[in-house]
């Protein structure tokens, strides 16, 4: 028999900061309680059947993946990027912006350079796969006519070139982008001149980049390693509403520059903001809140299951004094994950003994109501409650307001497309007040 | 940045302040905590408190760093499980702006860098701010504390055990009366005038002998102070709760609940005083159960120092008073009766406490009474206590005094008369007040009244009366008294 942990055992696994694995042994598979989101749409969108073979993509895809903050996206992300890399699939490359580049006014030259640097790290790693020369040619000429010849990246063409292993091939590619890539990700005084070069000569330099793809794509099928390449893109999600507007809408042009098939993450407030996303990105997959509950409350009792087990893995059931006190917190989540997650930190400090009682839950909820609360106006309340009674009308509410809400999480979305206000703001008296006035 | 001297948090922040400290004590990894606050001396002195428990911690000031860069910087180079971040407020507007959008786009990067606590103390308009502008840096947040002071600072008055002991039993009987009808009326949300009125609500009851309402009384109002996170007073109300559970004889609870959910918060809270009297009453259950030398080590070396350092004369005179208990088990009587005369009762005058006085002059009659000075004794019952307790409406005591003068009857001669008192004035309130262990003294001592005037009449009287009592010995696990019960038991049966 395994030995029982304590609660602040248990706390330490109740992590916020790392996104996980699927084979990750917290990891639970969400998906089903989800409501009607399915990854198979998503890989249908890719071509992909139910046996999972993939059929002659499209030349050029871009998906955008989005969702509430914290609700699973980039875990989902890796789960179905680790399906999809798969000889009789995709050949998936995936760049975390947040983890390559400074995501601090991010610009679609420093992403695509980043893409760049990553698959010829990823094919000179790669065994078996040989790029000749005539491939890589036009991308190291634009390079050496490009940034080496302007006055102001001299110094750093000759840094990079007095560092590099090797002055030719894949190797040398490797190197070149790579090093533009850490620039781009340093405030280093080269920056900026960097993001000028690529968007000065930006037509050149994506035509290069896609010729590159196509021939790899063959090299990387030949190897039978995949059918294609499939770009995911984590980290975006993360951009403001301004930074967020010019990279996805202002620049969509030059991004979309690129032949290949691609996953965005993108912050869901902006597909309540700029209509014209759908004209170019060729599909949306919203991943919704966990559905644990139906538009008029009602329990899902099988999706409460999943989430239950998610947290159990955290915190075992020993650690509970009932197991309606862990159904408590779940049903204040929303089915937010973070804030189920937080909930159940919350809870632990405010347990009095070494676990979890009914007590402890409702200080745990009322915490985060009240956190929530900082930033909610009596208008707010008003929508919310307008929202609450009329679930199925989620688009008479669609506005700027609306947006904000959904950003700051006081008002969650699920699928089957339906709005409700987050279960801890209703316990507000704010909220209380609003419900009367209403009612009355 | 150290704490001041007197610096004490707020009764209202205790809570609050014992679950950060166990937060920072026992979690580990990368945990962001928000802190709200509106003083920034109040601030600091909170942060010395905190990192004098844990000194492996550094404190960054953005008034000197000024930018999210330098904040980078100055963490990257801390090795250290607690990072305060301070003075976000000092940015200009702009500067500020472009530090919540740095800490939103380097979420990861600064929690990788940091590794333990990151503390941001942040004022409250600042907090909404964060949130909505580095949303998911904020998404992170394991939790926000609250350490905001009233901006107008109330010092809550406590009821006090005192004050409500010297009132006498109607003024008792209409603030009971009144205070009922105000909680009857009010609203069921917690509030910290609700709760401070139930305490007085159940020390009220006590003081009257209503042991039972007392104890719900006292238990709602922990209750409701721990619903409000108010850690300091619900730890005192758990001292009066563990003071009830003594006097029911109930030692074994009222122990529990000094050494496990009491002095536990006092030391965290730094409470010198309120920890001394709270090991004052545990010295009183060790007294109680003939743990003398244990007990008087607590008088001499954990209260009396800190009444003498913080100059508390009533609480010294106290503590004195019980150590003379003490040397009077001892049989160390002059020694006694010279701590009573010169040490208690010129205070107690001092200060108006006249039931402090009318307690102390009692044990000096407890002494007269066992040399056999009766006559002296006696006066001092009828004249010096006996008064002061009807004044006070105090039954409890009322009994016990009169239990004493039933045994100075007896001894003079008047056996009728200390019967009747014994049966018809003292076994009866204590039974009225559930107190187990006078009712248990009472029932023997009447017993052996009962035994001295004929037996053989009053055979079954006497083995019911002994019988109640050893049960009742057994049930407070008191040995000696078990033992005491026994062997009369023996004599009177031979």
């Amino acid at each position: 028999m395994s030995s029982r942990i304590s609660i602040w055992e248990a706390k330490n696994q109740l992590a916020f900061n790392e996104p996980l694995e699927p084979d990750d042994p917290l990891f639970v598979d969400t998906a089903k309680a989800r409501g009607d989101f399915s990854r198979e749409r998503l890989y249908r969108q890719l071509n992909v059947d139910k046996q999972g073979i993939a059929h002659k993509p499209p030349i050029k895809q871009y998906i955008l993946l989005t969702g509430h903050r914290g609700c699973g996206k980039s875990t989902e992300l890796r789960k179905m990027a680790k399906y999809l890399h798969h000889p009789d699939r995709y050949y998936v490359l995936r760049l975390d912006c947040l983890e390559k580049l400074d995501i601090n006014n991010l610009k679609y030259s420093d992403v695509l350079l980043a893409l760049a640097a990553a698959l010829f790290a990823r094919l000179e790693e790669e065994g078996g796969i040989e790029m000749e020369q005539v491939h890589l040619s036009r991308l190291e000429n634009w390079f050496k006519e490009r940034v080496e010849v302007h006055s102001q990246l001299k110094q750093f063409a000759a840094e990079v070139k007095a560092g590099a292993k090797a002055q030719a091939g894949l190797s040398w590619l490797s190197w070149l982008y790579g090093e533009a890539t850490s620039k781009l990700g340093i405030d280093s005084s080269y920056r900026e001149e960097l993001r000028l070069v690529v968007r000065n000569n930006f037509s050149e330099f994506a035509e290069a980049f896609n010729q590159f793809i196509r021939a790899s794509e063959d090299k990387i099928r030949a190897a039978g390693k995949g059918q294609r390449i499939l770009f995911t893109v984590d980290g975006t999600d993360r951009l403001n509403s301004e930074d967020a507007h010019k990279f996805f809408v202002e620049d969509v042009h030059q991004l979309t520059q690129i032949s290949g098939l691609f996953i965005y993450c993108t912050p869901i407030h902006l597909l309540h903001q700029d209509n014209c996303l759908s004209a170019n990105f060729t599909g949306t997959v919203r991943l919704p809140m966990l559905k644990i509950r139906e538009r008029d409350d009602q329990k899902v009792p099988k999706n409460y299951r999943v989430i239950q087990r998610l947290a159990l893995l955290r915190v075992p059931e020993y650690l509970f004094d009932d197991i309606t006190t862990l159904e408590y917190l779940i049903q204040y989540s929303g089915g937010h994950l973070r804030d189920l997650i937080r909930l159940l930190n919350i809870a632990v400090n405010m347990a009095e003994e070494e676990r979890i009682d009914r007590i402890a839950a409702e200080k745990a909820v009322k915490q985060v109501a009240n956190e929530y609360r900082r930033f909610i106006n009596s208008a707010d309340y008003a929508r919310l409650v307008q929202i609450d009674l009329h679930p199925d009308a989620p688009d008479d509410f669609t506005d700027e307001q609306s947006a904000a809400m959904l950003y700051n999480l006081i008002l969650l979305e699920y699928d089957n497309y339906f709005w409700k206000s987050h279960p801890v703001i209703t316990t507000l008296p704010g909220y209380q007040k609003a419900y009367q006035q209403v009612i009355s | 940045m150290a704490e001041d001297k007197d610096w004490r948090p707020a009764a209202e922040h205790s809570g609050c302040l014992l679950r950060l400290q166990r937060l920072l004590e026992r979690a580990q990894g990368f945990r962001l905590l928000i802190l709200s606050h509106n003083r920034p001396k109040y601030r600091d002195n909170l942060i010395a408190r905190l990192r004098e428990a844990q000194p492996d911690s550094a404190v960054l000031d953005l008034r000197q760093l000024g930018s999210l860069a330098a904040f980078e910087d100055a963490l990257a180079q801390q090795q250290v499980r607690q990072v305060h971040l301070l003075n976000l407020e000092s940015l200009r507007k702009e500067q500020r702006q472009d530090f919540f959008k740095g800490l939103n786009y380097h979420r990861e990067h600064i929690a990788r860098t940091c590794g333990g606590f990151l503390l941001v103390w942040l004022p409250e308009h600042l907090i909404a701010k964060l949130a909505v502008e580095a949303a998911d840096f904020w998404a992170w947040r394991e939790q926000v504390f609250d350490f905001i002071l009233p901006k107008e600072p109330e010092k809550r008055r406590y009821t006090s055990l005192v004050d409500t002991a010297n009132l006498d039993r109607s003024a008792k009987q209409k603030r009971i009366h009144e205070i009922k009808e105000f909680l009857s009326n009010s609203s069921d949300q917690a509030s910290l005038t609700n709760a401070d009125l139930k305490e007085e609500l159940g020390i009220l009851f006590k003081s009257i002998g209503e042991y039972e309402q007392a104890e719900y009384m006292m238990k709602e109002a922990i209750k409701e102070y721990t619903e409000l996170d108010e850690a300091e007073s619900c730890a005192k109300t758990k001292f009066v709760l563990a003071s009830l559970l003594t006097a029911k004889g109930d030692y074994e609870q009222a122990m529990k609940l000094l050494k496990e959910q009491i002095l536990p918060v006092l030391r965290q809270l730094k409470k010198d005083v309120e920890e001394a009297l709270a090991m004052g009453q545990v010295a009183d259950i060790l007294e109680t159960r003939g743990k003398l030398d244990e007990a008087l080590e607590i008088r001499k070396k954990k209260e009396l120092p800190v009444y003498k350092r913080f100059g508390l004369e009533r609480l010294k005179a106290f503590a004195m008073g019980k150590i003379a208990d003490i040397l009077v088990a001892r049989g160390e009587f002059d020694k006694a009766l010279r701590i009573w005369r010169q040490e208690g009762l010129p205070i107690y005058e001092r200060l108006g406490d006249v039931r402090e006085k009318a307690v102390t002059m009692g044990r000096i009659a407890d002494v007269l009474q066992f040399r056999g000075q009766f006559d002296e004794a006696l006066k001092i019952r009828e004249q010096e206590e006996l008064p002061v307790y009807e004044r006070l409406g105090d039954i409890r005591e009322q009994a016990v005094t009169k239990g004493k003068i039933a045994d100075i009857l007896w001894f003079c001669g008047h056996a009728d008369e200390a019967l009747r008192i014994r049966e018809q004035e003292v076994l009866p309130v204590f039974e009225h007040l559930g107190d187990t262990q006078n009712l248990m003294f009472g029932r023997v001592n009447f017993a052996i009244l009962l035994h001295d005037m004929d037996t053989i009449a009053n055979r079954v009287k006497i083995d019911k009366l002994l019988r109640l009592a050893l049960a009742d010995a057994k049930r407070l696990k008191l040995p000696r008294e078990i033992e005491w019960i026994e062997s009369i038991m023996q004599k009177v049966a031979a």
